[in-house]
């Protein structure tokens, strides 16, 4: 555990530097400055991506586990990582660039308070869906049995965007508070370019949690052959689990 | 086994918060007699979420906090942050007094006394700063404590969660 501290801790720092880094250059950029500074703001914006989308969350874990279950022997399924991995983080971008205009346009006052209000209620519908995806993952493990075929290329094409769909639907936060910060300077361009940025920066991360998986699924692929079916089943216990933790059932 | 164990690493990752908000801790100690007084607490939240909540405190748009808006600050946000223990962790019970928002080179200032409920000595009482949900990093600076009462910041490590521990020598 004091290797994962470390790990978040120096993110945390990270974070917190990007931050005021972002906010002061944002807030400084003029007519006459704004290209570079503007570059320069969005070459930051990539980076706090990536760094962000390294702590806790945004759907790694999902991602992780699934391609965990897929041969690295099939090249095919590295760039399938990259693929679910990208998916995610422009689910993830576009739920954050709606839900802050609208709110933004709708609300105006009182931001801050709905900022969190939704966000509480869009983790409570992306718990519902990742359930789902758990049970799904069940009933492929159990079908997949049962037809004696196997489990690492059977998963479905539709399975992969239920999954990236149920893990990127929660807006990120920090991509809301981009944008938002650059609404209100008045810099809209650069507040939308700065969260695809950002997103390009997290789609790099989430992607090589996927990666992760597949190497993992390498090292071990002696032991996961004899038992490949339990740990399918256990993956996809694992997700329902932390479906229902998000949604605060446990 | 590394299966499982990685499997639970990375799920569990999942379930933690991770900081959108950066909260700067400057806490002042005012003791008597070797005891506690009070604890003066003066919080800069960071440039973005300011102009967050800049947006929705500053409703005539003077540049200030004026007394009502500093009450309607008071009753819809600071006071929910008791759920919370105001992200300050006392070993002893304590009141909230003299709260006081402001608007500090566009960030928004937060200053607040903390007041303990029972005599309890200035020597190795602690203080931990931290948000157990993490959705707020609570910073704390050698810097960010100016007077000369002897004293540690030490990092705190909580399972989920990252934050300091100040301790009064």
């Amino acid at each position: 555990m004091e290797f994962y501290n470390t790990i978040i801790k120096q993110l945390t720092v990270w974070q917190y530097s990007l931050n005021s880094f972002i906010s002061n250059h944002i807030r400084a950029i003029d007519d006459d400055s704004s290209i570079t500074m503007s570059l320069t703001v969005l070459g930051i914006a990539f980076l706090y991506g990536l760094i962000h989308a390294a702590g806790p969350g945004h759907g790694k874990a999902i991602v992780g586990l699934y391609f965990s279950g897929k041969s690295s022997n099939n090249k095919k399924n590295y760039s399938q990582a990259f693929e679910m991995g990208y998916l995610i983080a422009i689910v993830h971008t576009i739920s954050a660039l709606i839900t802050t205009f609208s709110l933004y346009l709708i609300i105006k006052t009182m931001f801050y308070k709905h900022f969190r209000d939704t966000y509480d209620s869009i983790v409570q519908i992306s718990s519902v869906m990742i359930i789902i995806v758990g049970i799904y993952i069940i009933y492929e493990a159990y079908k997949n049995k049962k037809e004696q075929e196997n489990i690492d290329d059977n998963i479905k094409s539709k399975s992969k965007y239920a999954v990236a769909i149920s893990a990127a639907i929660v807006p990120c936060p920090g991509v809301m508070t981009i944008t938002l910060f650059s609404i209100i300077q008045k810099k809209y361009i650069l507040g939308v370019l700065s969260a695809i940025a950002m997103s390009i920066g997290m789609g790099l991360t989430i992607s090589l949690a996927g990666i992760l998986g597949i190497l993992f699924h390498k090292q071990t692929s002696k032991f996961t052959k004899n038992i490949g079916y339990i740990l399918q089943m256990f993956s996809g216990v694992i997700i329902i689990l932390l479906g229902l933790f998000l949604i605060k059932v446990l | 086994m590394r299966y499982i164990v990685i499997t639970c690493f990375i799920v569990l990752s999942n379930l933690f918060g991770h900081p959108h908000t950066f909260i700067d801790v400057y806490p002042t100690m005012v003791e008597k007699d070797g005891y506690v007084k009070q604890l003066n607490m003066r919080w800069l939240i960071d440039d973005m979420t300011s102009s967050m909540l800049i947006m929705e405190f500053d409703q005539n748009g003077n540049g200030k906090i004026d007394p009502n808006e500093n009450t309607y600050i008071k009753d819809n946000y600071f006071n929910s942050l008791k759920d919370y223990g105001y992200y300050t962790d006392l070993p002893c019970e304590y009141t909230i007094s003299d709260f006081q928002a402001n608007i500090i080179q566009n960030r928004i200032e937060y200053n607040f006394s903390i007041i303990p409920t029972k005599k309890i000595k200035v020597k190795n009482f602690q203080i931990k700063f931290y948000d157990e949900d993490f959705f707020v990093a609570m910073q704390l600076k050698e810097e960010f404590i100016s007077q000369k009462i002897p004293h540690i910041v030490k990092e705190l490590d909580g399972d989920w969660f990252f934050g300091y521990i100040l301790i009064y020598k």
